[in-house]
């Protein structure tokens, strides 16, 4: 998995892994890059090209582990790039999946199929309530907290904290698997399909933001 | 087998650091009656030969989880190259075993792939139990203690019970458990 810096050019990083559009889009980047290296991107969009570097490789690979960030990387920058994120799971992947979802029950029309697929919905209304909690206190309590410089976190008992978000990570690969290995009766395939996709990708943008939070987000806050 | 067998396997197996990591259900025939259900719930049976020939209809099936306790004077030449088992796949210790060689035996019963493979489908009886406890929002304590078993073996069953269905999650298991009418 390649490391990118500040020479090389965005459409390749988003040609290697087309996911990373909705990470760029954060920083409000949009298709239609050019031959624009990343240097060039962020001086005309007025982003920190240390934050972008930081964030674009810790989403893309696995393995990498940002070092020397502190004093490096602003936190401001970490947390309105979250603070996105979690916007856009609330406005467009959480009504996304669940419309699609609707559309599959009325279109599941058999009763096995239907009483199967209803369970699976109330798993995912499940999912969305815990996930939308989880977005409320990142944005009504913790991200105000740090952006005021309070870094008592790790002391703090009250709520979740906002690196620990693995509970969701393994809810949605539950419903995924459900899908995989459970699934009974009959149903409308092509609308199974897009429901599935779009779970798995929530659940992979989940997967890689929160290796955002645990090692950009966390070391800044404990710092 | 004599009582005195009996006590001393099992004196054996709790003897033993990884046969107690293990979590398994083992039945000594001599210590436990072989009737009715509870038969499903056991993992492991070690028995005589005697009990095995009276009820091969039973022990054949079980065959990778079952030993038989066998005297020295009628060690089958399969067994004598210090592999412990026949050509049916079915193990053996001998009264004239030492305690290394009994211990080898058994841990490799314990953790054979063919095992692990046989258990690897559909739940078994006593994980059943425990994904019911467990989707009425039971704790592993509680769990434990309403099955009589300890919370180290109810968190293995929960282990092997989300790697055999892929559901990890407790809201996920009370699902699965819902529809397919454990609760």
């Amino acid at each position: 998995m390649p490391v990118f810096n500040k020479e090389s050019k965005l459409s390749d990083v988003i040609l290697h892994d087309p996911s990373v559009i909705q990470v760029v889009n954060r920083f409000d980047i949009y298709l239609g890059v050019g031959d624009s290296t990343i240097r060039n991107a962020c001086e005309s969009h007025g982003i920190d090209e240390d934050l972008f570097l930081a964030i674009i490789n810790t989403y893309l690979n696995r393995t990498y582990i940002p070092s020397g960030i502190e004093g490096k990387v602003n936190l401001k920058g970490v947390l309105d790039y979250l603070e996105k994120t979690d916007r856009y799971y609330i406005s467009a992947l959480l009504p996304n999946i669940e419309r699609h979802f609707a559309l599959l029950l009325s279109k599941s029309d058999s009763d096995g199929g239907r009483s199967n697929l209803f369970l699976l919905k109330q798993f995912f209304l499940e999912v969305k309530e815990e996930m939308s909690a989880s977005i409320e206190s990142d944005l009504e309590f913790w991200f105000p907290l740090l952006r005021q410089g309070d870094w008592g976190l790790p002391e703090r008992e009250e709520g979740r904290k906002p690196y620990d978000r693995h509970m969701l990570e393994e809810k949605l690969s539950d419903l995924i698997n459900f899908f995989v290995i459970h699934l009974r009766g009959e149903y409308d395939r092509n609308l199974c399909v897009a429901v599935v996709s779009a779970l798995a990708t929530l659940e992979k943008d989940i997967q890689q933001n929160n290796r955002i939070r645990e090692r950009i987000l966390k070391p800044l806050c404990q710092g | 087998m004599t009582s005195l067998e009996s006590v001393g396997l099992k004196a054996l197996l709790e003897s033993q650091p990884q046969f107690l990591g293990c979590e398994m259900d083992v039945c000594i025939y001599g210590e436990v009656e072989l009737v009715g259900s509870e038969l499903e719930k056991i993992d492991f049976f070690i028995i005589d030969s005697a009990t095995f020939a009276l009820h091969p209809d039973f022990f054949v099936p079980r065959k990778s989880r079952t030993v038989i306790l066998t005297r020295d004077k009628n060690k089958p030449k399969q067994a004598e190259n210090g592999k412990g088992t026949l050509g049916s796949g079915i193990r053996f210790i001998y009264r004239d075993s030492t305690e290394e060689e009994m211990t080898e035996i058994l841990g490799m019963v314990f953790t054979e792939p063919e095992r692990l493979q046989e258990t690897s489908g559909e739940l078994s009886a006593r994980e059943k139990e425990v994904l019911k406890e467990l989707a009425s929002g039971k704790t592993n304590k509680e769990i434990a203690d309403h099955l009589s078993i300890s919370v180290n073996t109810v968190i293995t069953h929960r282990k092997n019970v989300s790697s055999k269905l892929g559901i990890k999650s407790v809201s996920g298991l009370s699902l699965y458990a819902l529809m397919n009418g454990i609760i």
